[in-house]
């Protein structure tokens, strides 16, 4: 008995015996043929139309569509306008399957023309020397509109390899609510305090005062802790001052002042527990008010926002997302100068204006939108704030080559401490020889 | 006259499938193990901007992966892994026998232990992670029930974070084995079982001595399919723990796609794909060896 007939015991059908009406011979055949030769064009076209005397440049970009169709649209619309001789193709996915296809896509030699990459993501794939250089490809007069922090964003083994586009810089958001229950009068101005203060709500009201997303490199660059030695052969990230900073993470964990899923779940674990209601302080993004907004109303009521707790260095970070241009694209002057447009002061300020991230051009930012912007809502106070912040923030991505292999090393230190496997000073001593034998044998 | 067939009707039959799985699974297996002798990086581009074809290393993708103390976590942790097996084998031919009875309302029992089979993983994972949070349902569940004190960092550990995911997937799988094992018994015409209680069986002999060995191929398709299964495992680990904490959840079908879609290094995931499916090949001979007699061959 087959297994459907076991679920349901319904009746099968004979074979032969469907009520399908009957072909006859001489129309079968070249039907068939017809419906297999329809699939296989099909299967053989490529989704990037032609247009006869046009160039063709594909541009892809992440998680964009459908809410910002008419944006990406009228985009598309005016530069083909401008340049008649150009035929614009979008596709928009998720970031991973952005690298998976691109990847794909390279490989097949029918690479996309400029694509939308994390700082992260453009560093690997400029290790593999598979990006343009945007040090030679872009005017030194372009180069100057964008804040030296974020032109900087993926800049490899010297060499920038990418136009960075939009930003967001994170700003403290905080449930009044519980800081009121817990006799707080105000947020933490350092992360010190914003400890105390996690202290202070766990006893009062038994919530979480916050739950870190912790990216320990980014972190000892924030608090001017050096990362690598001078000439960057040697990892020395062992220091007193780093292993302090990691007892700050080992502390909130094992005194259970953070959440303990903060390990898995890191970001989204705090947004969804904000959103709830059951977090004292959130350190992100405005564009994640409105999903609080959406979410759960009664949490954003409560949420007011003040800038992020400072750090020694004054250094923000900051998520940089970037346009690149493949090596392997077919058009790469053209596609320069479409990533420009892409990234020019009027397009991103127009995309600021429907979203609450910032742009990585100066002129952009300086417009009366966000410096006469009023502070009515706790959206219009924390776009005010993150654009306070745009000329102290950098990218803190460190481009280093074997990054996986690092960041696995870095990982595995912090899991060991938090989880109370190795002191820290145990837990950075093993990442550093780690990264040594990494390093060196990364050295020619 | 007789009507004789020609000799090559049954390939021209069969040349449809043929062509597909040449496509589709024998070439790209073919060329998967070629890549585990290549240094390949998908997009690895030279000076003059050409892409970097494949380079012949030999075994040096094996010697690496000799070398590699991740790989010996992943192989480890499948190879724990393993353990869902048997669990899931058991409690699907407990299940099977159960909505095998002639009971009102059956069906709907069978539908709803199908359910978590036909729901995609990722809204699984969502689900299992809101199960599994400090302060999700089973925390809250035997802090309720006073079976524990505080919560249990069920993934969050590097202690139970296998074992949680583990219980996801046969949670997830028992359905569809349920659904085999249903059809097997329903093969079994039920002339076996009356002669046995006839001659004075109890139930459990009926089960042990003529129900279960009937029933053996099925359990060796069965636990082939899942011993398969338990090896590649991927879904779960994605979307509840990646690989963490610790490295405790790293198998190696997470370290394969980190390797080849996260770190493009083709040639050392295709290495790693290779081992891989070497242990998937031999625990299934042994499945074979071991389910060898079973069915009306038993008697």
């Amino acid at each position: 008995m087959d297994a459907a007939k076991a679920m349901g015991g319904a009746k099968g059908t004979a074979p032969g015996r469907g009520s399908t009406p009957r072909m006859s011979r001489p129309v079968k055949l070249p039907a068939v043929a017809l419906v297999c030769l329809a699939l296989l064009l099909g299967a053989c076209q490529r989704s990037t139309d032609q247009v006869p005397g046009k160039t063709t440049l594909e541009f892809w970009t992440v998680s964009l569509k459908p809410v910002f169709n008419d944006y990406i649209n009228d985009l598309m619309r005016r530069y083909e306008a401008q340049h008649p001789d150009i035929h614009l193709v979008w596709l928009d996915a998720p970031i991973d399957a952005v690298v998976q296809k691109l990847q794909a896509s390279i490989a097949g030699g029918v690479s996309p023309d400029v694509v939308n990459l994390n700082t992260d993501y453009a560093f690997l794939l400029a290790q593999k020397g598979a990006l343009v250089s945007m040090d030679e490809a872009v005017s030194d007069n372009v180069k100057r509109g964008y804040f030296p922090g974020l032109w900087n964003a993926a800049r490899y083994q010297g060499v920038n390899y990418a136009l960075p586009w939009y930003v967001t810089l994170q700003v403290t958001m905080y449930n009044s609510a519980i800081f009121q229950k817990a006799g707080l009068d105000r947020p933490p101005t350092t992360w010190d305090e914003a400890a105390q203060d996690a202290r202070i709500i766990k006893q009062k009201t038994g919530e979480y005062g916050f739950q870190p997303y912790i990216k320990l490199l980014d972190d000892f660059q924030m608090y001017g802790i050096p990362i690598l030695s001078p000439d960057h052969k040697r990892a020395v990230f062992n220091s007193p001052a780093a292993v302090a900073r990691l007892q700050w993470y080992v502390d909130l964990f094992q005194q259970d002042l953070v959440p303990r899923d903060t390990l898995t779940r890191g970001y989204q674990g705090a947004l969804d527990r904000y959103t709830q209601g059951d977090l004292g302080m959130l350190f992100s993004g405005p564009q994640f008010l409105k999903r609080i907004h959406d979410n759960q109303i009664s949490t954003y009521k409560v949420t007011k926002v003040a800038p992020l707790p400072k750090t020694p260095t004054g250094i923000v970070a900051a998520a940089t997302m970037n346009f690149v241009v493949p090596r392997a694209s077919k058009h790469r002057e053209q596609a320069i100068q479409l990533a420009e447009f892409l990234t020019n002061d009027e397009n991103q300020l127009n995309f600021c204006k429907l979203v609450a991230i910032l742009p990585s051009r100066i002129e952009a930012a300086h417009n009366p939108y966000f410096t006469e912007r009023g502070d009515k809502t706790i959206d219009d106070q924390a776009i005010k704030l993150d654009v306070g912040q745009l000329a102290a923030a950098q990218d803190l991505s460190l481009g280093l080559p074997h990054e996986a292999d690092l960041s696995r090393a870095i990982k595995e230190a912090l899991e060991g401490a938090l989880l109370g496997r190795k002191t820290a000073q145990q837990a950075l001593d093993d990442a550093v020889a780690q990264w040594n034998a990494i390093l060196g044998s990364a050295s020619p | 006259m007789k009507d004789r067939q020609h000799p090559a009707t049954p390939w021209f039959f069969l040349l449809p499938a043929l062509v597909l799985l040449t496509i589709f699974t024998f070439y790209p297996i073919v060329c998967g193990v070629l890549l585990a002798f290549f240094d390949y990086d998908l997009v690895r581009t030279s000076p003059n901007g050409s892409l970097v074809p494949p380079m012949w290393v030999g075994l040096q993708n094996f010697v690496k992966l000799y070398h590699d103390p991740y790989f010996y976590i992943a192989l480890k942790n499948s190879l724990l892994y393993l353990v869902v097996v048997p669990l899931i084998q058991g409690l699907s031919i407990l299940i099977a026998l159960l909505v095998n009875q002639p009971l009102p309302g059956i069906r709907l029992f069978r539908a709803a232990y199908y359910i978590p089979v036909v729901t995609s993983i990722v809204v699984v994972g969502f689900a299992w992670d809101w199960v599994f949070r400090p302060d999700g349902l089973l925390n809250v569940g035997l802090m309720w029930l006073h079976v524990i004190s505080k919560p249990v960092p069920w993934l969050t550990d590097s202690r139970y974070a296998l074992w949680s995911v583990m219980f996801v997937t046969l949670w997830q799988g028992l359905g569809y084995y349920m659904l085999l094992y249903l059809a097997g018994l329903q093969t079994i015409s039920p002339e076996f079982e009356e002669a046995a209680r006839i001659d004075g069986a109890s139930p459990a002999q009926v089960f042990w001595k003529v129900t279960l060995p009937l029933l053996k191929p099925t359990v060796a398709m069965c636990t082939i399919i899942s011993c398969i299964s338990a090896l590649r495992v991927f879904g779960e680990i994605w979307v509840l723990t990646k690989g963490g904490p610790e490295n405790s959840t790293l198998t190696l079908g997470w370290y394969i796609y980190t390797k080849g879609f996260m770190e493009f290094d083709m040639g050392y995931a295709a290495a790693l794909a290779l081992i891989m499916a070497i242990f998937v090949g031999l625990i299934s001979i042994i499945n074979f060896a071991f389910f060898k007699e079973g069915g009306l061959k038993y008697y």
